[in-house]
């Protein structure tokens, strides 16, 4: 999964400890989904967008689209 | 105060903290490590180990700590449990009844409880990665204990080695050391 975290973040003026306090986790955590090597829970997305003011998937999206079949529906 | 003076001070008091942890550490490292070994060399290497993570603790930011109460909780139900064990262990002998050679060596198991509830406990109150990597450290754990004692069992049967079961509570330990500094440099 991708994200724009970091932009966003710069865009703010955020460090990632910043970011870290707000969201109420480890300045760890969130190295590690702007690395791409985790992708958060449902819930620290949500909280994640609150604190941006967007919704998950302007911040979130997938790499490649695995659910063809479905958004062809 | 201006902002630079405040990092400063910030930074001394961190220091302090990161010394007194590592001094602390080291003492009781030092301490486990000479009542374990009974020699120099476990004094030495309980030194070296306690300020080690004395030094790692205090350097971890409040969401990948265990909260204090949680950690205290910890720390005494661990304390509890190898007391107990070593007690029981030190205790039996063949001497006794065999209703009270069961009731020994069953002893450990209530302080044991204690303990699995006292680590969920504390994991729980972990931010989620912390979570995620505390849980690849277990299964990794699990899977280093389980190949090892199976592939020593086997040198146990044929009579190559002799396995002591109390080697596995410490492999069991040092797996999961080796599984969570694993994991925390694979999401560093």
């Amino acid at each position: 999964m991708r994200n724009t975290l970091r932009i966003l973040r710069a865009e703010r003026n955020w460090s990632q400890a910043k970011l870290a306090e707000l969201a109420g986790v480890s300045r760890q955590t969130i190295n590690a989904i702007e690395t791409g090597k985790y992708d958060p829970s449902l819930n620290l997305a949500f909280k994640l967008a609150r604190l941006f003011s967007m919704s998950i998937e302007e911040i979130f999206t997938q790499e490649e689209d695995v659910y063809p079949e479905i958004r062809k529906q | 105060m201006d902002q630079k003076q405040r990092t400063h001070e910030q930074d001394g008091s961190v220091n302090r903290d990161i010394r007194r942890d590592t001094v602390i550490g080291a003492l009781l490292g030092g301490a486990i490590g000479f009542l374990i070994e009974g020699n120099v060399l476990g004094l030495l290497l309980g030194i070296l180990l306690g300020a080690v993570i004395g030094y790692r603790l205090e350097s971890l930011t409040p969401q990948m700590k265990y909260p204090p109460h949680l950690l205290r909780r910890m720390i005494l139900a661990a304390g509890i449990y190898f007391l107990v064990l070593i007690g029981s262990y030190t205790l039996i002998s063949d001497s006794l009844d065999a209703p009270l050679k069961i009731t020994l060596g069953l002893a450990p198991i209530a302080p044991g409880f204690y303990l699995f509830y006292a680590i969920g406990s504390a994991i729980a109150h972990l931010d989620e990665l912390q979570r995620r990597i505390q849980l690849e450290a277990i299964a990794i754990s699990f899977g280093g204990t389980l190949l090892t004692t199976m592939s020593v069992g086997m040198l146990d049967t044929i009579g190559v080695v002799q396995l002591n079961w109390i080697y596995i509570t410490l492999m069991m330990s040092v797996f999961w050391l080796a599984g969570k500094l694993w994991t925390m440099w694979k999401y560093r």
